[in-house]
């Protein structure tokens, strides 16, 4: 059999080589279930100080709400991303970004990649930052941001984080519509491995979790634990498990969310108690930093 | 005479800001040109993506000389304050000039300022461009404090074809002669030796400077590629502008939608390919959806767009999937179940609900119309709101309520109400004409600012952020283009008993006094190109009875008669009889008071008397009735000239008798006030 460019995993080994070689620090996804690669503190916490930081590594991504039971072929409540976080932002990002795509297989020449105005925001950790979304022949595959602040600080210098989205990659790669069908290990026949056979069962069984099955007493009393936690370990200056408090509750607002137990009002009330979490836990570390120099 | 060529080179500016900032840039560089007394032929600024042009030909090689005089001291003050003079000017006592002004004589210097070098002030120019452009929204990056809407990657300044040296914080921007072309089909730098050499090269490096002439070519390589197709392009002019905004050499192909989806309604397939997509419709020549879109792409591909129009094919296949998918659970669903979920769709949190909202809609419509029909369609207006298709595009709001009320069963006029009720949403956007539109979008407007109104939340100077001006103007077509005669002070405070006392902020009267005085204002807005500003004042201001209708016809008439001889002459006679009124007053006077007949002694003033009597009696008798005639009233007006003019002619204010003076000062203000029932003359 012959190994085919563009499997979804040597998609991640290459990524991996291009940045690797440009001097960002590999490292390992962050254990602790997260919605997005900026979550993981390599970014997060990384993007505040004067320090400066390389760093590129893949991301699992659980979105509760997105989850549709394996029936969607786009959306997915478990999903991959590879993000890059480089600070001070470098000259010419553009056209590495750009060598990344051609070091994946993306032909610069016969496709059409456009950078689109995209300012991203999340506001339950107050991070905001200007960029755009790129696309190729008209599908979203990277976000592309100039971090501007992060846990409501500003950030200086500025870094920059890309964030590719993994499977919408592949598919373009790989001419596929349905995401389980992506081809994961780049082998054919009996021995090819798809998407759908790695994850399938798990959208499936996520899904009835998230929307059926969650309890939802026992998540509002985990959210306010973490929230309790993360406020102690801040008092008693340990930043970084006190980050590991934040996103959890973040994680679980995320599932009660998809459960259809929050309403409007009471959205925006939680979103504020994360956003004070994450502050609280930015302001700390970032003092700790200062301390160091 | 020389030529300043100036290109900011950054990464991909956003497609909305771009027609603006080429604008500011004309107008950054004419101010500060002006300001350093730099005259020039024309600026010329184009956009792109990646690029802010500035072209300004027919400048000076330097800044004009200019001659300055200061005056000094005296020529016999004290040496110090001399020496201080000659000193701060630089000069020696023979080059100062002495000069008698008044019975001494001065010093004064004559200081020639001589002009700087342009390419000097160009150099601040470019500085100043960077400081002080105000993008909506700008950025830092790297460890600068330079701020930009997106990082600048090379600056290419060219005064007299020579390059201008400049160095910023961020020392990887380079300033020099040179440039690039395309991203992707050019490659390396060029060097520029003018305006119409750097025009020539990036065209031949596939870059159209020109934002205008983008469009263009989209627009007939568009409209060439559906003509070929027996197609007719679906002509948007916005679409075309942001598109025109994305690439810097547009390549126009056409790809296909699968047939499965084209029984998605074509609102549907439009905005889905638009918002998210920026492709645009094709229409059949009948005018119904063609299964084509158009797309603009960045690229001129060895394949002839092959793989840029399949990978295009399948994301619209993915979006419209999502699309379908929602059409089929929004209609399994249905209308009237997605209408139980607006009990937690919040309107405001100071206001409850969409679903308190929907209630009291519904009682509206039959307050604004006893005998309306929609009532049907005020229940399920607001339920699309909560479906899977609105959820995803906003802007098909009220057009799915449309077709899911059909699907239900419900019949046209109800359906296009639902549709119809947001209307007009613009200045350009058509008022509805059918009774239940007209109703339902009336009694949805009306609530909004009642509701609003009673929790004492309101426009306040630029701020509106719940577009309260735009239902008050909403409201004032509705009645106006369709004649309507209705009482909207009556429907307001019905309106105001609507909403549960728990949640009022303010008072039933100070709320709608003030949601009047809000109306009045929008009103004069509206009537302001067809009506002299003075006249709309004198009628609006204080005698708007809540009916719009009436409001024209008064401002008709009014105009009318102020245009007549008597109405200028009513207006003097008017003023005469306020002057004095005021300057008694002043002199703390009361002119108030009841008449007293027995008083009026000349036979013009108990002319006047029972004229303005008999005035008053008729005007308030015309005034009740339902549609009062207007010109009977202007009538009643005119007729008081004579009696007015007369009395001024003969009688004076002024008498020795205290008594009968006041009484003629309470007949004046009897004037004033008969004059006001109709308008406020004071306000001409």
């Amino acid at each position: 059999m012959v190994q085919k460019l563009g499997g979804f995993q040597e998609i991640i080994l290459k990524l991996q080589e291009f940045w690797g070689k440009y001097g960002c620090a590999i490292v390992q996804p962050y254990d602790t279930e997260v919605g997005a690669g900026t979550l993981h503190p390599a970014t997060t916490l990384r993007a505040l100080g004067p320090k400066s930081w390389k760093a590129a590594y893949v991301q699992p991504s659980r979105r509760p709400g997105d989850g549709r039971y394996g029936e969607n072929p786009n959306r997915l409540g478990h999903y991959y991303q590879f993000q890059v976080i480089i600070k001070p932002s470098p000259p010419n990002s553009q056209e590495l970004y750009l060598d990344s795509l051609r070091h994946i297989g993306i032909d610069t020449n016969s496709n059409d990649i456009r950078f689109v105005e995209d300012d991203w925001e999340n506001p339950t950790i107050g991070a905001a930052g200007l960029g755009w979304e790129i696309w190729c022949n008209g599908a979203e595959v990277s976000q592309y941001t100039y971090f501007q602040q992060v846990g409501g600080i500003p950030c200086k210098p500025v870094s920059l984080e890309l964030t590719y989205g993994l499977e919408r990659l592949a598919m373009v790669i790989q001419g596929v519509e349905n995401v389980y069908d992506l081809n994961w290990n780049g082998l054919e026949g009996d021995e090819k491995i798809t998407y759908g056979d790695v994850f399938k069962k798990n959208e499936q069984q996520f899904s009835a979790y998230h929307f059926e099955h969650a309890s939802t007493e026992n998540l509002f009393l985990q959210f306010k634990h973490a929230e309790e936690e993360c406020q102690k370990l801040i008092k008693v200056n340990l930043p970084l498990p006190a980050y590991d408090q934040c996103i959890k509750a973040s994680h679980f607002f995320n599932i009660l969310e998809a459960r259809g137990v929050i309403s409007v009002t009471e959205r925006a009330s939680y979103i504020s108690r994360v956003r004070a979490l994450a502050k609280a836990t930015c302001v700390k570390w970032l003092d700790q930093e200062l301390e160091d120099n | 005479m020389r030529e300043f060529l100036l290109e900011i080179l950054c990464e991909e500016i956003p497609a909305r800001m771009q027609l603006k900032a080429q604008d500011t840039l004309a107008k950054i560089s004419g101010d500060f040109l002006k300001q350093h007394q730099l005259d020039y032929d024309e600026i010329i600024t184009h956009i792109t993506p990646r690029r802010l042009v500035l072209f300004i030909p027919g400048l000076p090689t330097d800044q004009p000389t200019i001659i300055d005089e200061r005056k000094g001291p005296k020529i016999d003050a004290p040496k110090q304050a001399i020496d201080g003079f000659l000193k701060s000017t630089n000069l020696t006592l023979d080059d100062c000039e002495k000069r008698n002004v008044g019975n001494a004589t001065f010093l004064f210097a004559k200081i020639e300022k001589l002009g700087r070098s342009t390419a000097d002030i160009l150099v601040e120019l470019i500085t100043h461009i960077i400081k002080s452009f105000e993008w909506p929204k700008s950025m830092n990056w790297g460890s600068y404090d330079m701020r930009w809407v997106r990082p600048i990657n090379h600056v290419l300044a060219l005064f007299n074809n020579k390059s201008l040296d400049i160095s910023f914080e961020d020392k990887n921007i380079e300033c020099n002669n040179t440039t690039r072309g395309h991203r992707f089909m050019s490659s390396s730098k060029f060097t520029v030796i003018n305006f119409t050499d750097y025009q020539l090269k990036l065209r031949d490096n596939f870059v159209i400077i020109g934002h205008q002439e983008r469009q263009n070519i989209i627009l007939q390589k568009a409209n060439e590629i559906c003509a070929e197709n027996n197609l007719v392009l679906k002509e948007d002019l916005g679409l075309l502008k942001e598109v025109a905004g994305l690439v810097e050499w547009p390549i126009v192909l056409m790809g296909k939608i699968d047939e499965q989806f084209m029984n998605l309604p074509p609102e549907v397939l439009m905005t889905s390919m638009r918002s998210h997509q920026k492709y645009f419709s094709v229409l059949n020549k009948d005018g119904s959806m063609a299964p084509y879109f158009i797309l603009v792409s960045h690229i001129d591909s060895p394949d002839r767009g092959k793989q840029i129009i399949e990978g295009n094919e399948r994301v619209l296949r993915a979006r419209l999937s999502d699309a379908q998918f929602f059409w089929e659970t929004d209609r399994r669903k249905g209308l009237d179940e997605w209408n139980k979920n607006l009990a937690s769709y919040i309107f405001h949190e100071k206001l409850g609900s969409t679903l308190d909202k929907v209630h009291r809609i519904e009682k509206l419509v039959n307050i604004i119309d006893p005998n309306s029909k929609a009532g049907c369609a005020a229940q399920l207006c607001k339920a699309d709101l909560v479906t899977e298709m609105v959820g995803e595009f906003p802007e098909l709001q009220g057009v799915m309520g449309y077709y899911y009320a059909k699907e239900m069963g419900e019949d046209e006029d109800t359906a296009l109400a639902i549709k119809e009720h947001y209307a007009p949403a613009g200045l350009q956007d058509e008022t509805p004409s059918k009774t239940t539109s007209i109703t339902l979008a009336l009694a949805d407007k009306i609530d909004t600012l009642v509701s609003f109104w009673s929790v004492d939340i309101k426009p306040t100077g630029s701020k509106d952020p719940y577009a309260l001006r735009r239902s008050a103007q909403g409201i004032i077509r509705l009645v106006f283009d369709n004649k309507l005669r209705l009482n909207l002070l009556d429907i307001f405070e019905k309106a105001y008993d609507l909403i549960p006392p728990s949640s009022h902020k303010k008072d039933k009267k100070e709320a709608i006094q003030e949601l009047r005085n809000f109306m009045v204002e929008r009103l004069k807005n509206f009537f302001k190109d067809s009506f002299d500003i003075r006249h709309i004042q004198a009628v609006l201001s204080d005698n708007w009875n809540g009916s719009i209708v009436q409001s024209e016809t008064i401002l008709k008439e009014f105009s009318d008669l102020m245009q007549t001889e008597t109405g200028q002459n009513l207006m003097i006679g008017y003023r005469r009889a306020a002057n004095i009124v005021t300057q008694s007053q002043k002199k703390g006077e009361n002119c108030q008071g009841k008449i007293d007949e027995s008083l009026l002694t000349q036979d013009e003033e108990k002319v006047l008397f029972h004229a303005l009597t008999a005035a008053h009696h008729e005007i308030r008798g015309l005034l009740k009735k339902e549609s009062p005639d207007y010109s009977e009233i202007m009538k009643v007006l005119a007729n008081l000239r004579g009696p007015i003019d007369k009395f001024f002619d003969s009688v004076l204010v002024q008498d020795k008798d205290q008594k009968i003076q006041q009484n003629r000062l309470n007949l004046l203000s009897l004037i004033k006030d008969q004059l006001h029932m109709v308008a406020d003359f004071s306000k001409i």
